[in-house]
């Protein structure tokens, strides 16, 4: 009950370490122990075990599940409302979760069949729209504000256009290159799930796979040679 | 096979690079490759770039995504979802069946006024059960125009994102989902569902107006 009970600043401050750090750096399983500390405490009727675990769950998976939404949405609203539904369902079926498979992957599906769902809707609302990372404002304008990752300002200037030229070739891909690539690539997940997540076959996976690689590859090199 | 006759052309190193992180599998017949790459200093400097920039690429992408949601949207947004959760505890827990003996217990014997919100919530919930009109959008009207004054629990009344995303959450198709994707489909699961009724009370798609708290 303490997270809800505090201020977010203070939650930012006191547990967001511990998130960031625990998603880039936890080993693997703990997130699925934590799963099963929350079906436990759900099965056994304690409310705020059941709570607390499920916080740590959440925080120890929310940034990887938020860049997963992203990557297959492209909208930070909607990838930030899938993530949400899908953590909520997950706590709502907590009780079916099969401990002897790893919560990723099960988390992973109930997250990507959310970010169908709101595909689909999005479609209907807007047939013609498809978002980009260097046209949706609020992704790029993100990403320009993003705080330099070199120390030296001459450096951070040219990897900063070095970036925006990465993210805009990635950006220029076909749409199902370009997921496969970020989910595959970018996030590490095998061809396999990828396939699970996006219904395609393995094999079509790892096709788009490497075209997305070779012509991101030849883009790159193309403005290299430009330059 | 023929090692070093010519130099590796691009997609043999993109092959290279997919099988380094273990997204492809290299067949018997790509021992050629590595073997070249071992032994031309060429083609060794040309998959060294390759990898770099893949690598590069792939940071970016990463970096770009975890720049859309800085540690104060991810706080917020963790938090918005244990609210949802708590809504789900707070919901049959405060808006018990008005015949229910026990329903008395649950409320706070001073809470007269809360009580009858509640039966007049129950009411309208069962007028709308009835009439087969409770569908997803019903429920996302306005949360303030039913949260009474008093009633608002210490934790809601500091500004917070609005709790609408469970109003708004189709979850009828959310149970179609959940058996869509099939996610157990070994266990044995009657006695789970029962274990979590007891603990929920109500499954969270039989209570959609759970505004009402203590
Ligand atoms: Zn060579």
């Amino acid at each position: 009950m303490a997270e809800t009970s505090q201020p977010a600043p203070s939650a930012r401050g006191a547990e967001m370490p511990r998130h960031e750090t625990a998603t880039l750096g936890r080993p693997a399983g703990t997130v699925s122990e934590d799963a099963r500390r929350v079906k436990a405490a759900v099965l056994a009727g304690q409310r705020d075990k059941a709570r607390d675990a499920f916080a740590d769950l959440v925080g120890g998976y929310q940034r990887q599940a938020t860049r997963l939404a992203l990557y297959l949405l492209r909208d930070v609203t909607e990838a930030d409302e899938a993530v949400q539904d899908a953590f909520v369902k997950v706590f709502t079926h907590i009780a079916s979760y099969r401990e002897d498979l790893p919560f990723e992957a099960w988390f992973t599906r109930i997250l990507a069949n959310t970010c169908r769902d709101r595909k689909k809707a999005r479609r209907r609302r807007e047939r013609w729209e498809v978002i980009g990372l260097d046209r949706n404002p609020e992704y790029g304008g993100r990403v320009e504000n993003a705080p330099a990752l070199t120390a030296n300002p001459e450096e951070a200037l040219l990897g900063d256009e070095r970036r925006r030229e990465m993210l805009k070739a990635i950006d220029a891909l076909p749409e199902r290159q370009r997921t496969v690539l970020l989910l595959c690539h970018a996030e590490g997940q095998s061809p396999r799930q990828v396939g699970e997540l996006t219904g395609l076959n393995e094999s079509t996976v790892r096709v788009h796979l490497f075209r997305a690689l070779r012509k991101l590859r030849m883009a790159l090199e193309g403005s290299r040679v430009r330059r | 096979m023929f090692a070093g006759k010519r130099h590796l052309d691009d997609s043999a190193l993109i092959r290279r690079y997919l099988a380094d992180r273990g997204l492809e599998a290299l067949e018997a017949a790509d021992e050629s490759l590595l073997r070249h790459l071992v032994q031309c200093a060429s083609c060794e400097a040309r998959y060294i770039a390759i990898q770099r920039v893949f690598d590069e690429s792939r940071d970016a992408a990463v970096d770009a995504a975890d720049a859309a949601f800085p540690a104060d949207r991810l706080a917020a947004q963790r938090e918005r979802i244990l609210r949802r959760i708590d809504a789900q505890y707070d919901g049959p827990r405060v808006i018990p069946f008005p015949a229910a003996a026990h329903a008395a217990q649950v409320l706070p014997p001073s809470a007269l006024v809360r009580r009858w919100v509640a039966a007049a919530a129950v009411a309208g919930l069962i007028i709308g059960l009835t009439a087969g009109r409770l569908i997803p959008f019903s429920s996302s009207t306005s949360t303030d125009a039913r949260r009474q004054p008093g009633a608002v629990p210490a934790s809601a009344a500091r500004p917070a994102p609005v709790m609408r995303s469970l109003h708004e959450e189709p979850v009828v198709d959310e149970e179609q989902l959940l058996f869509d994707v099939d996610l157990a489909t070994a266990a044995p699961r009657a006695a789970e569902l029962r274990a979590i009724y007891a603990f929920t009370l109500e499954e969270s798609r039989d209570i959609p107006v759970r505004t009402v708290k203590h």
